[in-house]
């Protein structure tokens, strides 16, 4: 059973050591992803589950590498072996000091919506009391500032699903197309797809940590506890 | 290289020499200044107001061929990645296609092959034109950027463009994030080990301004550090906003290296 779900964006900025100096935005983004994990361990899961996107659909091992180096050369030697997904690294990072198990699980950044939810639906029926943390960000496309530039449906999409997160509502999230999530530049649409898998037995309990775009991309962090 | 933008938008300039007298004042304030090449440009290189063909003809071509009649022998680059603008400036005299977005356009290689000009191949690890980095991502970037630009040129000079005429460009900050181009300035000295000449493409970019907490006014001296750099590991161009600064800067690198003897030494010597 999903005890609580947590979703938290994965830039590359929350990497450790990857700003360089102390970026403001980036350290109070960073608070409300561990508030939202510390969130997450208050109800004592059994087991923390990790999703984000990835090249291909699997569980990674949790001593895997970190992916540093493909966006920071020079910071430190390059490591040998598979490096994590983006997305993981991240969950592993913000979970890094979580008392229990923590699984990363990769989803196909391809996979279709009905897979994804497919996949939620299954974790949901695990024995154990399982916190979700759902990697997610949503459209890089917000204004002329923004990494992808201005597309117009992009604020109007965030919108709809900021609005789906406050009000605990998987179903949104469920129909966002892949197509349009893609042209939009949302790095979330698979892991947000799990997560209306895992908690579609009605509308959640909904906190949110954070909700803003210091970069042109929204980062929405937010606690679901399952009615 | 001098830059001069015929554009009302380019990130450093913002318009500043997008009037035709402007722009010619500016070439020639280059020159006094002591650039070897001028690289003219008429659509800002991030994203903004769309330049179509037309546009970006109107804004460079008479402006080619007025620089090409004042003055005969400096080299004109012109910064493009349209093969129809590319073919026209050739007509009024261009010798050198400074390729931005790394033959997003496989026409224009076509036509510098036809006209016998220079082009720069550079690296934007498959940017569409005009747009940003979004969380870009390489193994080891700058072997990466070795092998897509030196096979680039070696496909050049198939097309039939002049081997003598290429350069190759690392393009700091073009699909790469500030990460990605300090690599690239800390190992210039393989990309100048390949063999290929070399164009640093530095000037007052977001790498230097992410660096130093600088806005884009006050980027010039970590502009020129980072000239340095890439001038002591063998740059054979450095495109640049502040002429005569990097001029200076040139020279010292080149008395310090051997290649060019002070302008005059009596200290300590009567």
């Amino acid at each position: 059973m999903i005890v609580r779900a947590v979703t938290c964006p994965h830039p590359p900025l929350l990497l450790p050591g990857i700003t360089g100096g102390t970026i403001p935005e980036v350290e109070d983004l960073r608070a409300a992803c561990l508030a939202a994990v510390a969130d997450l361990v208050a109800v004592s899961p059994d087991v923390v589950v990790a999703v984000g996107s990835a090249p291909d659909t699997r569980v990674w091992a949790a001593e895997a590498t970190s992916p540093r180096h493909f966006y920071a050369p020079g910071l430190s030697p390059r490591p040998a072996g598979e490096a994590l997904p983006l997305s993981l690294a991240i969950a592993r990072e913000l979970t890094s000091a979580v008392p229990v198990p923590v699984e990363l699980h990769g989803v196909c950044a391809s996979l279709p919506a009905d897979d994804c939810h497919a996949y939620g639906v299954e974790l949901a029926g695990r024995p154990e009391r399982v916190g979700l943390l759902i990697m997610a960000d949503g459209s890089a496309r917000r204004g002329p500032k923004a990494p992808g530039y201005e597309d117009h449906r992009a604020l109007e999409m965030d919108r709809m699903l900021d609005e789906a997160l406050r009000a605990g509502d998987p179903e949104p999230f469920h129909k966002l197309a892949p197509d349009v999530a893609d042209e939009l530049l949302i790095g979330g649409r698979v892991a947000w797809q799990v997560l209306s898998g895992a908690c579609d037995t009605g509308a959640a309990r909904s906190t949110c940590h954070y909700s803003d775009d210091p970069f042109g991309v929204w980062y929405p962090v937010f606690t679901w506890t399952p009615a | 290289m001098a830059i001069v933008n015929r554009t009302p938008d380019s990130f450093y300039d913002r318009g500043a020499t997008f009037g035709w007298d402007r722009a010619v004042a500016a070439v020639e304030r280059a020159v006094a200044d002591g650039a070897d090449i001028v690289d003219i440009g008429g659509v800002k290189a991030g994203p903004g107001v769309l330049v179509d063909v037309p546009e970006e003809i109107r804004r460079v071509v008479p402006f080619v061929a007025e620089i090409r009649a004042r003055f005969p022998d400096l080299v004109i680059s012109v910064d493009t990645w349209r093969h129809e603008v590319g073919r026209l400036v050739c007509e009024e005299g261009a010798d050198l296609l400074n390729d931005t977005w790394a033959g997003a356009d496989p026409k224009l290689a076509e036509v510098a092959a036809e006209f016998g000009a220079g082009y720069v191949r550079t690296h934007t690890g498959g940017a569409t034109p005009r747009t940003r980095p979004h969380r870009a991502a390489f193994g080891d970037v700058v072997a990466e950027v070795i092998e897509e630009v030196t096979r680039g040129a070696e496909a050049l000079v198939r097309a039939g463009v002049p081997a003598e005429g290429i350069l190759i460009d690392p393009t700091h900050d073009f699909g790469k994030n500030t990460w990605h181009s300090l690599e690239l300035t800390r190992r210039f000295g393989e990309l100048t080990r390949t063999g290929w000449p070399v164009l640093a493409s530095l000037s007052n970019k977001d790498f230097v301004g992410e660096s130093l907490a600088a806005a884009v006014s006050d980027r010039v001296l970590g502009s020129l550090a980072v000239t340095a750099v890439c001038a002591w590991e063998g740059a054979a161009v450095v495109r640049a906003h502040n002429i005569a600064e990097t001029r200076e800067l040139l020279d010292m690198v080149a008395v310090v290296q051997g290649r060019k003897v002070p302008a005059g030494v009596v200290r300590g010597l009567a």
